[in-house]
């Protein structure tokens, strides 16, 4: 890696895996990614605790585990100690994101389609925030008038790019026969939009750091995983599941091209940076979660809860918000508030619940909970249902908006919240599920070639877009460069060295309020007089 | 912020609607008795989204989700304009949280 600042392209993909993206590779799906992997390095890459989208991108886009950055779920309580949620938003954001300090070390970013950046922290460059829907999206961008200038690129759709809860539900309600084809092409055409977006940035005012999450394979592998995994498609398919496997295919050959088209913007001088947020697995069993804490005696239903079966098993993000009213808070103890966060809250009397248990029997119950839960097993298989359990000091430093259990279950499942008679229930076909191990793979000038490293924690990958422009790695960052990724001569040339720590949330709000245009105009000029921008 | 009255709360929702809907698909005139699913093509999050946009023009939070929960459970599915003045008046009070 040189000391000049190349471009710095990182291709997120959103959920994408080695057991599904390397036989894909092998039968010739994906040939520029599979010529990408022999060219650079590549390694298994450990998620967060748990493995979901919002707490996972923020850590690569933060350098910082959960426990300091405060994104631990899709949701967050709407007031502290409130039963109703909504979604995580910059405002619980607690550490300065990579777009910041790159802007304090002047470097322009363009961030699109990464979760929990809105509402807009400004930068020196452009956001564009996922998870906004298409009313909203105008006012979530930075620059304000972003999609002024983006509406000028012929073809550009902006209610493709936006996310649509509707649709995007199909994710955990299923996707019928008839609706798969122009479900999967609904997502292939999305992400080539956001390629369009990034190759229009990247024409109109290049940036230091180009960051784009497409997040196509997350959502097909959900519904379609058996169709993509060799085990499960190797044991003979339909002929209906053999169309949609064969749309399945062509949409991840277009997305090869996409990340040909992505690294070419990169340039041979470029780095590119492919990663993504958790891996992904099988699932065949749904757990109830809930269901058991009331068989346990943690746990009593209202009489507005109705079985999983009467409520059609509805899942959807309104139904997980709203579930608050399905339970009586004045008899519960511990309950699991959203299936994403795979946690139990336990009620304190006077903490975060008039009724529940009195502080001084916490630590006796939750070690008890625990006991129960390491105990349970599977009634099919026998085996241990909940593999890992993390009290809320293990996993998120004592983080009081932490729930006070984690689980890891057998499966990489999530955990149901809905009313069941069963607490554990085959579902009525395989799904896909986040696992821990997800991609890094980087090719670029000074990096090794044809390399397989060990695997790395998602901490790693902030430090190494910061090294990739030069930088140094700011002492608070909890992971660091892995230097075996790096040519030993280029290594010598240019060490990683660390900086000084990042900024506090605070402090970069601050700086957000002040940044008015005339300081933003002042940044441009300094910019351009440094040579950083044209 | 001192309490604004109910007329004041109407015009600040307009306001508010008038900022955010740019790209919207709605050109009707807005009064007390619009509603924010059927005319104004709303869905929920959206109105969630709106109700934070009031929440930063106030500087103070309120219960939105809450709202929408219990009128859910009631099986409201939409709200007028002028819902959304009475929940804002019951619920604005100097000694809410900043947001």
């Amino acid at each position: 890696m040189a000391n000049q600042a190349p471009i710095t392209m990182v291709i997120g993909l959103d959920g994408a895996t080695y057991s599904i993206l390397d036989p894909l590779m092998e039968a010739g799906h994906m040939p520029y990614l599979r010529q990408f992997s022999a060219e650079g390095v590549r390694a298994e890459l450990e998620s967060t605790i748990p493995p979901i989208t919002p707490p996972a991108w923020t850590t690569i886009m933060t350098g910082r585990s959960p426990a300091n950055h405060g994104i631990l779920d899709f949701f967050r309580p709407e007031s502290p100690g409130s039963q109703f949620l909504r979604f995580v938003s910059t405002k619980q954001l607690q550490c300065e994101t990579i777009w910041s300090y790159l802007t304090r070390r002047q470097r322009t970013a363009a961030c699109l389609n990464f979760p929990v950046m809105s509402p807009p922290i400004p930068i020196s460059g452009y956001s564009i925030p996922g998870f906004v829907t298409w009313r909203h999206l105008r006012h979530a961008c930075y620059p304000r008038d972003l999609m002024d200038t983006l509406k000028t690129i012929p073809g550009f759709d902006l209610k493709i790019i936006a996310h649509d809860f509707g649709l995007e539900e199909k994710v955990v309600e299923g996707c019928s026969f008839e609706e798969a084809e122009s479900w999967i092409n609904y997502h292939t055409y999305k992400d080539q939009q956001w390629v369009k977006v990034l190759e229009f940035l990247s024409g109109y005012d290049p940036c230091h750091v180009n960051a784009l999450v497409l997040d196509s394979i997350d959502r097909l592998q959900h519904v379609f995983y058996p169709l993509l995994d060799p085990d499960f498609y190797g044991k003979g398919l339909s002929e209906a599941d053999k169309q949609i496997q064969s749309i399945l295919f062509s949409h991840y050959r277009a997305l090869d091209n996409m990340i040909a088209r992505l690294a070419e913007i990169a340039g041979p001088e470029g780095h590119v940076f492919i990663v993504s947020d958790h891996g992904f697995g099988p699932s065949q069993y749904c757990f109830y979660l809930n269901s058991l804490l009331e068989q346990l005696g943690y746990l009593s239903w209202s009489d507005r809860a109705i079985s999983e079966s009467e409520s059609a098993g509805d899942v959807s993000m309104e139904a997980v918000k709203n579930h608050g009213h399905l339970l009586d808070w004045q008899h519960t103890i511990a309950y699991v508030n959203t299936p994403s966060s795979n946690g139990i809250t336990i009620n304190v009397r006077g903490k975060n619940s008039r009724y529940g248990i009195l502080p001084e029997e916490y630590d006796r119950v939750r070690n008890h909970l625990r006991d129960q839960l390491m105990a349970l097993k599977h009634p099919d298989t026998g085996q241990q249902v909940v593999t890992g359990i993390w009290t809320r000091e293990e996993a998120f430093g004592g983080l009081e908006t932490a729930p006070d259990l984690t689980l890891r279950l057998w499966d990489n499942g999530l955990v149901s919240t809905l009313k069941s008679d069963e607490i554990i229930k085959p579902r009525r076909e395989c799904a896909g599920v986040h696992y821990p191990d997800g991609v890094f793979m980087a090719r670029g000038p000074g990096i090794r070639s044809g390399v397989r490293l060990d695997p790395m924690n998602i901490l790693d990958v902030a430090p190494s877009i910061l090294y990739s422009q030069g930088l140094a790695i700011p002492e608070d960052y909890e992971g660091g460069v892995p230097e075996e990724m790096i040519e030993p001569e280029a290594l010598a040339a240019n060490p990683v060295f660390r900086g000084t720590a990042t900024q506090g949330a605070q402090k970069q709000a601050a700086d957000a309020l002040e940044m008015d245009e005339a300081d933003m105009e002042l940044i441009m000029k300094r910019l351009k007089g440094l040579g950083y921008m044209s | 912020m001192d309490k604004p009255d109910k007329t004041t709360i109407f015009n600040d929702i307009l306001a508010t609607l008038e900022k955010v809907s740019e790209d919207w698909e709605y050109s009707g005139q807005i009064t007390t008795d619009t509603f924010l699913l059927e005319d104004l093509g709303l869905e929920s999050i959206d109105v969630v989204v709106l109700g934070e946009f009031l929440e930063e023009y106030y500087q103070q939070s309120f219960p939105f989700t809450e709202y929408f929960t219990e009128l859910a459970q009631q099986e409201i599915l939409d709200l007028r304009i002028s819902d959304l003045v009475d929940f804002i008046d019951k619920h604005f009070s100097p000694q809410n949280e900043v947001v």
